[in-house]
């Protein structure tokens, strides 16, 4: 739900004739879904991955390779833009969600609602 | 003068009365300081000890480098304090910065809590100044990250640093070559996974651990 929206909500005003908020311009604060994929860095040997690769051919699952276990964090980030969401994940990511020696991550963002 | 040593707790950690049991066992006063401390009173040297700080939530010690106390604790360890991490302690301070590289799942993917026997590879240590290059310790190990890993050229300045504090002689969990524990070039900040603590009295099996945790006697 958009800022502006939020506010209308709250006034309780029900005449939106009387407003002075257009909502066909971009508002000011959007959200975005941010998914962060964080993964072992390349060449770093990944245990689980390789026990989850060998049991796959048992199952019957033929034909996979370079199977690598790492996580995904799911948040939703307010900002102006896209890009503005993006930088704030990123930082976060090089601050705290990853840990430079033996991971990196992607960053997957999603504007909700009709966000720009 | 007796050594005074503080040994920080943060929720989650289990060996903490441990630590301060093994302490006062080899002669040092030992006091537990709380993460959210603002101070660390006049203790000679540091302990982070094991357990699950912060739950391991994220990544192991990747809270609790943020904890309040971690401030002073880098401000100890640059001022020349000893500051000494076990297990959970050692991954914390490499999350925080203070030691180079990580700590990583074990290779076999198993958690391992079983007797090590460690070598002596530097004495250029706040914990291993007074013993020899090459003497053999039998001390437990108890973890699931304790896989070591760097950067090539990382491994090259511990090398070069005479940084490799401990060795294992039979590698258990994957280290890159071998390694036990390492310090910090000046040598006052030590990280290791295997837990001197539970090697402090016969009645446990070993007393190379308290062997170890006399290094700290010489900063008081």
């Amino acid at each position: 739900m958009r800022s502006s929206q939020v506010a209308i909500l709250l006034t309780g005003h029900s005449d939106y004739s009387q407003m002075s908020i257009d909502l066909s311009q971009p508002l000011d604060l959007c959200e975005f879904s941010v998914t962060v994929e964080v993964r072992l860095r390349e060449g770093i040997a990944d245990p689980e991955g390789l026990t989850i690769q060998q049991a796959l051919p048992a199952l019957g699952f033929e034909g996979v390779s370079n199977v690598r276990v790492g996580k995904a964090l799911r948040f939703v980030v307010t900002a102006h833009d896209e890009n503005a969401a993006r930088q704030q994940a990123q930082a976060m990511c090089e601050r705290f969600l990853i840990n430079p020696v033996i991971e990196d991550a992607v960053v997957h963002i999603v504007a909700l609602g009709d966000c720009k | 003068m007796t050594t005074k040593v503080g040994v920080i707790v943060f929720p989650g950690s289990n060996c903490e009365q441990d630590v301060v049991e093994a302490l006062e066992t080899v002669g040092a006063t030992a006091k537990l300081l709380w993460h959210k401390d603002t101070d660390l009173g006049d203790v000679d040297a540091v302990v982070l000890p094991g357990g699950f700080a912060h739950g391991d939530y994220l990544r192991t010690g990747a809270m609790a480098r943020f904890s309040p106390i971690m401030d002073l604790v880098a401000k100890f360890a640059y001022q020349g304090g000893a500051v000494v991490g076990i297990c959970n302690g050692f991954q914390i301070l490499t999350e925080a910065k203070l030691l180079p590289g990580a700590l990583y799942k074990n290779k076999g993917l198993k958690f391992l809590c079983q007797p090590s026997s460690l070598r002596v590879a530097s004495s250029n240590s706040v914990l291993t100044g007074h013993l020899a290059e090459g003497t053999y310790l039998r001390i437990p190990i108890n973890h699931f990250e304790g896989n070591y890993l760097c950067s090539p050229q990382t491994l090259h300045e511990l090398q070069e640093n005479n940084s490799i504090v401990l060795t294992y002689v039979d590698n258990p969990n994957g280290s890159v070559a071998d390694i036990a524990g390492i310090c910090n070039k000046s040598g006052n900040v030590v990280g290791l996974m295997p837990h001197p603590e539970r090697a402090a009295h016969w009645l446990l099996g070993s007393t190379d651990g308290a062997r170890l945790l006399k290094g700290l006697l010489s900063c008081g």
